[in-house]
């Protein structure tokens, strides 16, 4: 049998077209910038016990100090334990955790927030304080920032991003004309969006 | 705001075909929610034997009644033209505890047994866990699922939280197996009937709360702001997780705290152990009613469910509802003559009908009361609430008592009480408007004590072959008007009303 003719040319221009290729898919990869989603999504609830040592960490605040239901339910230990993930193996027989988010559970994330940073705030304006302060002195949007900033610093555990300081402000103009206390409103709502968001409650 | 409905209309439409006679169709579930079904499953936790209930086998009856589970005549009250017996009972102890008790389970079926219908049953596992599991999906028989979930799928895509399980811990509160199952006719486990309310809403009763526009605006700004700036929130934009939050955070939370079941679903009243005028709450407008049905509802986990069931059901939050009595001892102090405990003082033994280990026919007299109570508060209750499209809501209620196994059938020769182990041969018993009323679908041998099937189309005893949960399970969907095109079930027309 005869050799083709354009076999040789046609070898020698695959590695050519095979860097083109290679080029292109970088040039693409680099406009569209880093994967920004995760490919597994493996995310995972934290505990209504865990994420409220965070939360108590964060506000200074001891745990049975948090939330009470009604002044003498423990929100997290008692009164909506299992609703935020947690067990109860002697009395109900729930030795794991439901499998799925009760419907109630945003709900009672947000009781237990409000109550803690509302308790937190309440202290701060008694006096010595720890995170409020700031706004406590004088309100404006710098001294907003700096709460804004310990809240994530101190309940997320990282610096916060200009996006994330902004979308707090954003909260300030919302409220400022809905309530008649706009300090406590905003600080205590703040907080409540940075201890409740998900990457408070999930890890 | 865009219903489950609306949701499931769009996704008809973009599948295009094979969801319009299925339970998905939009037509189905609109049907559904204008004309429900209500359904109690009533757990008969740790083997309700249907022979020391409805069932009881009078000593005349058999060749051998000394040493089978049978009743000295004179105590077998029946009814005329009824297949259905009561046995008052009173006893000085149960087992080892020293509680006097007196049970009259014949004041409750000389009100009910018009509506109760008894269904003979040989399951297929004394396993406490697995027999309670195939109590409820007929030993997997319809893909996994379980009767509240299509009775929720069907009837409950309208209401906002259509499936609640009372009582946690037991096979009859698993989930089912079909991940086609919406989330939403999923169950909701609710751990202290007394409590849960106050998770229905984000702020209100707290002592530190927030105005609710201030509430709604903190919302907005976590979902729409804050979240998708955080470097978490956009690396795990995608997470099913996160979307199943996301969507818990919307239309469900937000009817939830527009109907007000923070207070609608109030079954204490204010007191000092939970002062609920104090946080500016109050109890429901029918917690009244719900207690007196229910007095026992501070003390008696059963009591406090049953009354949490009744307003789930009459508010418009649930179509199914899953309530029982659970494995714990339930005490009630009262007066004693110094000789034991108070008579009456124990709610529920230890291990609830399973105390039937040690103490057989105590165990299953204090417990079958304790389900003939419920049955008996639910009923009147549900028939003095109008449905609005006319009738009452008991016209379109099931109450399933699901007794998960029954119990050996022999004793000692002449005991008065005894204990027993488990056993595959019982049934189960169903009061509702919508199978056929004062009817024993099966019978009993009195010789063996053993129950007999029945003819699936006709109703008909058939003392040589037994029915399967597949049967009762097939037989109460049909009864409850559940679509089964395409599940493969047998038509069991024999247990719904003509």
């Amino acid at each position: 049998m005869r050799p083709d003719p354009q076999l040789l040319p046609r070898l020698m221009g695959a590695p050519r077209r095979l860097a083109l290729l290679l080029t292109l898919e970088l040039l693409s990869a680099c406009a569209a910038g880093p994967r920004t989603t995760s490919r597994i999504n493996r995310v995972q609830p934290r505990s209504g016990e865990v994420w409220a040592r965070d939360l108590g960490h964060a506000l200074g605040l001891q745990p049975w100090e948090l939330c009470a239901e009604l002044g003498t339910r423990d929100c997290v230990e008692e009164a909506h334990r299992v609703t935020l993930g947690g067990v109860e193996p002697a009395s109900l027989g729930i030795d794991a955790p439901l499998p799925e988010p009760s419907v109630s559970a945003p709900m009672a994330a947000d009781r237990v927030a409000i109550s803690a940073c509302g308790e937190r705030y309440a202290r701060d304006k008694a006096g010595p304080a720890l995170l409020f302060g700031p706004v406590l002195e004088r309100d404006n949007r710098w001294r907003r920032q700096e709460v804004g900033a310990a809240l994530v610093l101190r309940m997320l555990g990282r610096p916060a991003t200009d996006d994330e300081l902004d979308a707090l402000e954003a909260l300030y103009d919302t409220i400022k004309d809905q309530t008649d206390d706009p300090v406590r409103s905003w600080a205590v709502g703040a907080c409540v969006v940075v201890t409740t968001s998900t990457e408070a409650l999930f890890y | 705001m865009r219903s489950r409905r609306a949701l499931l209309q769009q996704l008809s439409a973009f599948a295009g075909v094979g969801l319009t006679s299925s339970l998905l169709s939009p037509k189905a579930l609109a049907k559904g929610a204008q004309d429900p079904r209500f359904l109690i499953v009533l757990c008969a936790t740790g083997g309700g034997s249907i022979i020391d209930g409805p069932l009881a086998v009078k000593a005349s009856e058999s060749a051998t009644p000394e040493v089978l589970n049978t009743f000295p005549d004179a105590m077998v009250k029946q009814w005329q033209g009824s297949p259905f017996r009561a046995v008052d009972l009173s006893m000085n102890s149960i087992g080892a505890i020293p509680a006097p008790f007196s049970t009259r389970p014949s004041a409750v079926l000389e009100r009910h047994r018009g509506a109760l219908m008894v269904a003979t049953q040989t399951g297929t596992s004394v396993n406490h866990q697995i027999a309670e599991r195939r109590s409820i999906t007929g030993n997997e028989a319809f893909r996994g699922r379980t009767l509240q979930e299509l009775v929720a799928w069907q009837y409950g895509a309208e209401v906002p939280i259509p499936n609640v399980h009372l009582l946690a811990g037991t096979g009859f509160n698993d989930a089912g197996t079909d991940a086609t199952v919406p989330a939403w006719a999923r169950r909701q486990v609710v751990a202290d009937p007394a409590i849960w309310p106050l998770s229905l809403h984000g702020t209100k009763g707290l002592e530190r709360g927030l105005p609710a526009d201030v509430l709604q605006a903190v919302r907005k700004v976590r979902a729409e702001q804050f979240e998708p700036a955080t470097r978490f929130g956009q690396v795990y934009a995608e997470a099913p997780r996160l979307a199943e939050w996301a969507r818990l955070r919307g239309e469900p939370q937000e009817r939830i705290e527009a109907m007000g079941l923070i207070e609608k679903l109030m079954v204490a009243e204010d007191s000092p152990a939970l002062p609920l005028s104090k946080f500016g709450l109050r109890s429901s407008g029918s917690a009244a009613a719900a207690r007196s049905a229910f007095p026992n509802s501070d003390t008696d986990p059963l009591h406090a469910q049953a009354a949490l069931a009744f307003l789930l059901l009459k508010h418009g939050v649930s179509v199914s509802v899953t309530l029982g009595p659970d494995f714990g001892f339930a005490y009630a102090p009262g007066v004693s003559d110094g000789a034991g405990l108070p008579p009456d003082s124990v709610l529920n033994p230890p291990l609830g009908f399973d105390f039937s280990h040690q103490a057989h026919r105590a165990a299953q007299a204090v417990v079958w009361s304790r389900i003939y109570a419920v049955v008996d508060g639910l009923i009147g209750l549900l028939q003095a609430e109008p449905f609005a499209g006319g009738g009452s809501m008991w016209d379109r209620t099931m109450i399933y008592v699901a007794t998960e196994f029954g119990r050996t059938k022999s004793r000692p020769a002449g005991a008065e009480d005894w204990g027993t182990g488990h056993d595959l041969n019982n049934g189960v018993a169903v009061f509702s408007p919508l199978v056929p009323g004062d009817t024993l679908r099966g019978g009993v041998d009195p010789d063996t004590c053993l129950t007999y099937g029945f003819d699936p189309d006709t109703g008909e005893p058939t003392p040589d072959q037994n029915n399967a949960e597949v049967d009762i399970f097939s037989g109460l969907l049909g009864a409850l008007g559940v679509d089964r095109s395409d599940s493969g079930l047998p038509d069991v027309p024999a247990l719904r009303r003509a």
